[in-house]
């Protein structure tokens, strides 16, 4: 299965899938970046499958700004599409955007896409404070698992 | 209950019932599609220009005031341009509609004086039966003007205010100048532009403090004549503790050259009010459906949007909550059926102002033989919105390479202690769903009406039963023809 990993600190162009694909996309902020990104993903044969797994940790002053988009045109049949963007903020002077669009123009597809945006659980850091972690560690840790999935699968 | 009204558990359970049963009276152009030959009291001439909005503001009787917001509206309208978003619009010709048509002299608060003719027609929409069987109070408006309008006399005694906009701004000029166009300005948009330049008729409701209303407001709205613009303006006001249901229907006959409806609505939910506003969109399929509803929800209050889309040509319909008060609560149930022809650019804005406000946003959509249908919404959690939470779901079915469904949510959050979580699907009616019910002995047409019905339930089951009767018969008239 072919990997692809996002690079938000470049702009993200447009991506032809031509292969059961996994994409791969993982920013964590620093102060007072603009992350602005509006991918178009289009396919190119029949029967591909596509995951998608974007994820942001929003620590500081900063604008992140991810709308792609999913085109399925008449001619693409079995297309098996998800993708998902998961965003934990921690900075009340942030901007989170996202229009993760679809345009499907064939039936035989099954496309979807989900978004999570909120910050840090408070009953998960409660705990983590209760087991003598400070605040820090403790988001330090939550943030750690939070990104595990995408750091293990892009770890070479 | 009358003996008319199908048992839905039957149906559900016996669809062939469903699929006899609808079609012998229906088809949509013997049910909804037939015209009326009206000699009308008015007809101003086609176009758009000062001379007409003062015809229609001098027919009205209407003050100063109110001449000057419809000719400030008709300059922001002429000077804004079209929405560059969207579906194509470049076809309208606004000169070619009559902005004012008045079919009847005078409104009757009896059912037995409306003109034969107009009664007629809405005896065969079953309005009267309708009103008899459940309904509080019901409107009809037909063409620019309200033709009917009753409302019983046990609301009527507590304060209950149900009339047709024109009468309301005479009646009660101080709550009406509070807020008429304060919602949804004439700025807003091109079209609540020109709503404000040439509106005509509507529904005008007031409740006051801790009334609950407990049998649905209704208002039905037809188009007749070809050519026309219906452009009604409705303002709801639910005082504090107050709760109401409303609920428009609509439908026109079909012609070859387009019509125009654009309507704007108002809501006012005052703290602790609930209001629910449900929507059965019926057009045919030559009407642009180019309407701005949006509702202001204070401190504890609640506001659900219920939206049926099945008809019209193109329609651009976004049904928005301003989530002002803190725990104020929104939601929106929309369902958008494209067939043949037809573009549905329907979907919903959440601003959530307030601290600690909720929003659910559940779409349905079904496109099929070629017909469009898109979602677009904003969510927008601004800074000082602590503690908000959304959640966004958006389905959508299409059932043919010649249909197109798209889906464009847009998420903002300003704010660290808000949550947002979204989802969306699409995908094509479950061939295991369907071999299951062949082997049951349903043809492949019965099958994919039952799992279409299965799909909107959602949004079906929050209305009334009469409406959710009806409905499911549009369904199964859109399904006829769809599979094979």
């Amino acid at each position: 299965m072919k990997k692809i990993i996002l690079d938000f600190s470049k702009p993200i162009e447009n991506i032809k899938v031509t292969e059961n694909t996994v994409i791969y996309g993982l920013f964590i902020d620093v102060a007072h970046l603009t992350c602005q990104n509006s991918p178009c993903i289009v396919f190119s044969k029949n029967n591909i499958s596509l995951d998608i797994n974007v994820k942001a940790v929003i620590n500081a002053n900063c604008v992140f700004d991810f709308s792609p988009i999913l085109k399925v045109s008449t001619k693409q049949k079995g297309i098996v599409a998800n993708l998902r963007i998961n965003v934990l903020n921690n900075s009340s002077n942030s901007i989170i955007k996202s229009t993760p669009a679809m345009e499907i123009k064939q039936p035989d597809v099954s496309v979807s896409h989900s978004l999570a945006i909120s910050s840090f659980d408070k009953n998960q850091l409660t705990y983590l404070c209760s087991r003598c972690l400070n605040k820090k560690e403790a988001e330090q840790i939550l943030i750690n698992s939070f990104i595990s999935d995408i750091m293990k699968a892009t770890k070479n | 209950m009358s003996s008319k009204i199908p048992n839905i558990k039957k149906l559900y359970t016996r669809p062939s019932n469903l699929t006899k049963l609808f079609r012998q009276e229906n088809s949509f152009k013997e049910k909804f599609g037939f015209k009326d030959n009206i000699v009308y009291e008015t007809i101003l001439e086609k176009g758009i220009n000062k001379n007409i909005i003062n015809k229609i503001s001098k027919i009205k009787k209407e003050g100063k005031w109110m001449r000057e917001i419809r000719q400030n509206a008709l300059k922001i309208f002429e000077e804004k341009e079209m929405p560059i978003w969207g579906p194509d619009l470049g076809d309208i010709d606004f000169n070619s509609f009559h902005y004012y048509v008045k079919a009847s002299a005078k409104k009757e608060k009896m059912w037995k004086d409306v003109p034969q003719k107009i009664k007629t027609t809405f005896i065969k929409l079953k309005i009267p039966q309708t009103e008899r069987r459940f309904l509080a109070g019901v409107a009809t408006q037909y063409e620019s003007e309200i033709v009917y309008q009753k409302l019983k006399e046990k609301w009527d005694k507590l304060g209950i205010v149900f009339l047709d906009t024109d009468s309301a701004s005479i009646k009660f000029p101080e709550i009406f100048k509070q807020y008429f166009g304060k919602i949804v300005p004439p700025t807003d948009n091109k079209f609540a532009a020109l709503n404000t330049a040439v509106w005509s008729g509507g529904s005008f409701i007031y409740i006051p403090k801790n009334i609950k209303v407990t049998i649905p407001l209704q208002t039905y709205f037809r188009i007749n004549l070809k050519n026309i613009g219906q452009f009604e303006r409705t303002l709801i006001i639910a005082d504090e503790g107050s709760e109401i249901h409303y609920i428009e229907g609509c439908t026109a006959p079909i012609y070859s050259s387009d019509s125009l409806h654009s309507a704007v609505v108002e809501v006012v939910v005052k703290k602790n009010a609930k209001v629910r506003y449900t929507t059965l969109q019926n057009w045919s399929t030559n009407v642009y459906n180019l309407v701005t509803k949006r509702a202001i929800v204070h401190e504890n209050a609640v506001m659900e949007w219920v939206d049926c889309n099945l008809g019209s040509k193109v329609t651009m319909k976004y049904p928005s909550i301003y989530l002002v008060g803190d725990k104020a609560h929104g939601e929106v149930l929309s369902l958008a059926l494209a067939n043949k022809g037809q573009i549905i650019d329907s979907g919903t804005k959440a601003i959530h102002k307030g601290k600690n406000t909720t929003s659910i946003i559940i779409s349905k959509s079904i496109c099929l033989n070629g017909g469009r249908s898109s979602f677009r919404s904003l969510v927008n959690h601004t800074k000082g919105a602590s503690k908000s939470r959304s959640n966004i779901s958006c389905n959508a079915l299409i059932l043919d390479d010649k249909s197109q469904t798209d889906t464009y949510p847009t998420n903002l959050v300003q704010e660290e202690s808000s949550t947002i979580t979204h989802e969306a699907t699409v995908s094509k009616i479950n061939t295991e769903q369907l071999t299951y019910l062949a082997s049951r002995g349903l043809t492949p047409e019965q099958a994919s009406a039952l799992i279409v019905n299965g799909f909107i339930e959602p949004v079906v089951k929050e209305l009334p039963m009469e409406y959710a009767v009806e409905l499911n018969a549009l369904i199964n008239m859109s399904m006829e023809g769809s599979v094979g």
